[in-house]
C-alpha cells in the first residue's frame, strides 16, 4: 500500500519508588516498574486501586509526592517542559473517557495537535488524518461530530489522534472499558496491528483479561499501591502469586 | 464551680462549626481571587499571539454576540422606557425639561455598562464555564496538556479578547437603544409635558464624551472581570456534571458582584481624575 512506517523511536520508562496521595490517603506506595523500548505492558488492577493515577504521574499530568519516573534519559517533568519542537520524542494518552473535544469535528480531533504546533501543511495534515483514520477503520467519518459517534468509534478516533503525531509512547487507560466483546476484540487488534507496524512503547491499563492476554508482552499487577506481581505475557495466565490466581480465576480466564 | 465558668466561656463563644466554615469561606475566595489574579496574567500574556488565533477570537465574539443582542435591546429599550416613566412622575411637580440629560447620563455612565455586564456574564460567561467546566471533567483539558497545548492561550485568550471587545460594543448599543426608549415614551406618553426636541436637546447638551466614555472603560473592564471569572470556575470544576452546574453558578454569582465592586472603583478613580462639573 504506502511506504513501510517508519519505526518509532526507542522509548523506556522506570517508575522508581512513586508514592503519591490524596487528602492523606495513600494510593500508590512505593510502585517500581521498568517498561522496555518498544514492548506493550498491561497493568491489571481491580477498581479503584490506583491504576489511572499511576498512568496520570507517567504522563506527567501530576507529579508523585515522592520518588522518580524517568522516561529515557530524563524525569517526566523535565520531558513535559520541553517544548514540542525539542522533544526528543512523542508521548500520548488515550484516556479512559477518550476526552475527544467535543466542539470539533473527527478530523479536527485528530489533527489537533498538529495544527497547534503547526509542524504540518494543510495538504499534509489531511493526508495524515486520512491515514491515521484508515488505520482505526474509520475512513470516511471526517467531518462527523464526536457527539455521533459510539463510545468505541470515540475510542478508536482518541488512538487515531495518539497515531497522528506519530507517538513513540502511548499510554492507554482502559481503552475498553465500556465496550462490548467483540469491540473489545477489536481494539485489542488494533493496539496489537499498532505494535506490529511501529513498534512504539505501550502501556495499557485495563482489568479486561482477555485483552491482556492479546496484547502483553509483560503483565504488572497493581494492588494496595503496589506492583505485586510482575510477569511475561505468557506467564501471567500460570502466575502462582496468590493474588493473580484470584483474579484469573474471578474472570474465569483459567 | 470550674463547670460553671466553663459553661460561661462556652456561651460567649460562638458555636465551633460557624467559626470554622467561616475560616474556611474565606480561604476559599481568597483562592479563588488569587486563581482569577494569576490567569487574568496569564491570559494578559498569551494576548502577544492573538493574531495566531485571530479566527478562535472571531468565533467567539461572533457567539457572544449572537447570545446577547437580542435581549440586551430588549432589556435596554425597556430600562429606558421605565427610567422616564419614574423619572417623569417624579418630576411632575417641578420640571420634567432634565428628563434628558436624566435618562442620557444614567444610561451611558451607569446602567448601560452594568446593565451589559450582567447580560454577558448571565448568557456568556455561565456558558463558557460550563464550556471550560464540562472538558475538564471530560479530561479534555488534561488531553490538551498531553498534547502540549497550553490551555491558556488556546481557550481563555480567545474568549477574553471577545468578551472584553464585547462589552463595550454592547454598552454603545444599549445607550442607544435606552435613549431611544426613552424618546419614545416621551412621544407617546400624554402625562409628559416635553417635546421629543426638549428631550433630545437637553440630553445632548449635557451628555459628553467623557460620560460615555468612562461607560465604554466600565464596559472594557467588566469584560475582563466576567471572562476570567468564567474561565477560573471552568478550570477550577471537579465533579462530574454537578461539578459543571455548580462552576456555571458561582461564575454567575461571582461575576454579578465583581462588576458591582470594579463600578464603585471605577467611578470613585474617575471622579479622581474627571472632578464633577459644575454646569
Ligand atoms: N484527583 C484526585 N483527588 C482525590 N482522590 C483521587 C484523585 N484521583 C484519584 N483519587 C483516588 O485514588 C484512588 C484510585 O483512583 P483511580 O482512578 O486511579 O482508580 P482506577 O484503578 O483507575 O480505577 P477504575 O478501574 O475505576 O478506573 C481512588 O480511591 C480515587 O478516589
Ligand atoms: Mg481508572
Amino acid at each position: 500500500m504506502s511506504e513501510p512506517p517508519q519505526l518509532a523511536k526507542p522509548v523506556t520508562i522506570a517508575v522508581r519508588d512513586v508514592w503519591k496521595s490524596y487528602d492523606g490517603q495513600p494510593v500508590l506506595r512505593g510502585v517500581r516498574l521498568e517498561v522496555l523500548a518498544g514492548e506493550t505492558l498491561v497493568i491489571i488492577g481491580g477498581s479503584g486501586e490506583g491504576k489511572s493515577v499511576l498512568i496520570r504521574q507517567i504522563i506527567g499530568l501530576e507529579t508523585p509526592d515522592h520518588g522518580e519516573i524517568r522516561l529515557n534519559d530524563s524525569t517526566v517533568a523535565e520531558y513535559r517542559r520541553l517544548p514540542m519542537e525539542e522533544k526528543p520524542f512523542r508521548a500520548s494518552m488515550v484516556f479512559q473517557t477518550s476526552a475527544l473535544l467535543n466542539s470539533l469535528t473527527v478530523a479536527e480531533n485528530v489533527s489537533l495537535a498538529l495544527r497547534e504546533h503547526r509542524s504540518a501543511t494543510r495538504e499534509e495534515i489531511r493526508g495524515i488524518v486520512r491515514e491515521c483514520l484508515e488505520q482505526v477503520d474509520l475512513a470516511g467519518t471526517e467531518d462527523k461530530m464526536p457527539a455521533e459517534l459510539s463510545g468505541g468509534m470515540r475510542k478508536r478516533v482518541a488512538i487515531a489522534r495518539a497515531l497522528a503525531v506519530r507517538s513513540d509512547l502511548i499510554l492507554y487507560d482502559e481503552p475498553t472499558a465500556e465496550l462490548d466483546p467483540l469491540l473489545t476484540e477489536e481494539v485489542g487488534a488494533l493496539i496489537r496491528r499498532i505494535q506490529d507496524r511501529r513498534r512504539p512503547t505501550q502501556v495499557v491499563v485495563t482489568h479486561n483479561l482477555p485483552l491482556a492476554r492479546e496484547i502483553a508482552d509483560h503483565v504488572a499487577v497493581l494492588r494496595h499501591g503496589e506492583i505485586v506481581d510482575y510477569r511475561t505475557g505468557d506467564d501471567f495466565f500460570h502466575s502462582e502469586h496468590p493474588h493473580t490466581r484470584n483474579f484469573l480465576r474471578a474472570a474465569r480466564v483459567v | 464551680m470550674a463547670q460553671a465558668t466553663d459553661s460561661a466561656r462556652s456561651s460567649l463563644r460562638a458555636p465551633p462549626g460557624v467559626v470554622a466554615a467561616l475560616g474556611r469561606g474565606t480561604l476559599d475566595v481568597l483562592q479563588i481571587v488569587g486563581e482569577c489574579v494569576s490567569l487574568l496574567a496569564a491570559t494578559v500574556w498569551h494576548c502577544r499571539s492573538a493574531g495566531r488565533h485571530l479566527p478562535k477570537i472571531v468565533t467567539q465574539l461572533l457567539l457572544v454576540g449572537s447570545e446577547t443582542l437580542g435581549i440586551a435591546a430588549l432589556v435596554s429599550l425597556f430600562v429606558g422606557m421605565v427610567m422616564v416613566v419614574q423619572a417623569a412622575d417624579q418630576l411632575a411637580n417641578y420640571t420634567q425639561e432634565v428628563l434628558g440629560s436624566l435618562v442620557g447620563l444614567a444610561m451611558t455612565k451607569e446602567l448601560g455598562p452594568v446593565i451589559m455586564g450582567f447580560i454577558v456574564a448571565g448568557k456568556s460567561g455561565s456558558a463558557v464555564a460550563a464550556e471550560i467546566g464540562s472538558m475538564k471533567v471530560y479530561e479534555e483539558i488534561s488531553a490538551l496538556r498531553t498534547m502540549d497545548i497550553d490551555p491558556v492561550p488556546f481557550l481563555s485568550m480567545p474568549r477574553f479578547l471577545a468578551m472584553t471587545l464585547a462589552l463595550p460594543m454592547l454598552v454603545l448599543y444599549s445607550d442607544v437603544i435606552g435613549i431611544l426608549g426613552g424618546t419614545l415614551v416621551v412621544a407617546l406618553d400624554p402625562t409628559i409635558s416635553i417635546s421629543v426636541s426638549q428631550f433630545l436637546d437637553n440630553l445632548t447638551e449635557w451628555l459628553n464624551l467623557t460620560d460615555v466614555l468612562v461607560g465604554l472603560v466600565k464596559g472594557l473592564v467588566f469584560g475582563m472581570l466576567v471572562s476570567i471569572v468564567a474561565c477560573t470556575f471552568g478550570f477550577r470544576t471537579s465533579g462530574g456534571a454537578e461539578g459543571v452546574a455548580r462552576a456555571t453558578t458561582s461564575a454567575v454569582v461571582w461575576s454579578f458582584v465583581a462588576i458591582i465592586i470594579a463600578d464603585f472603583v471605577i467611578v470613585r478613580v474617575a471622579f479622581l481624575f474627571f472632578p464633577a462639573t459644575p454646569k
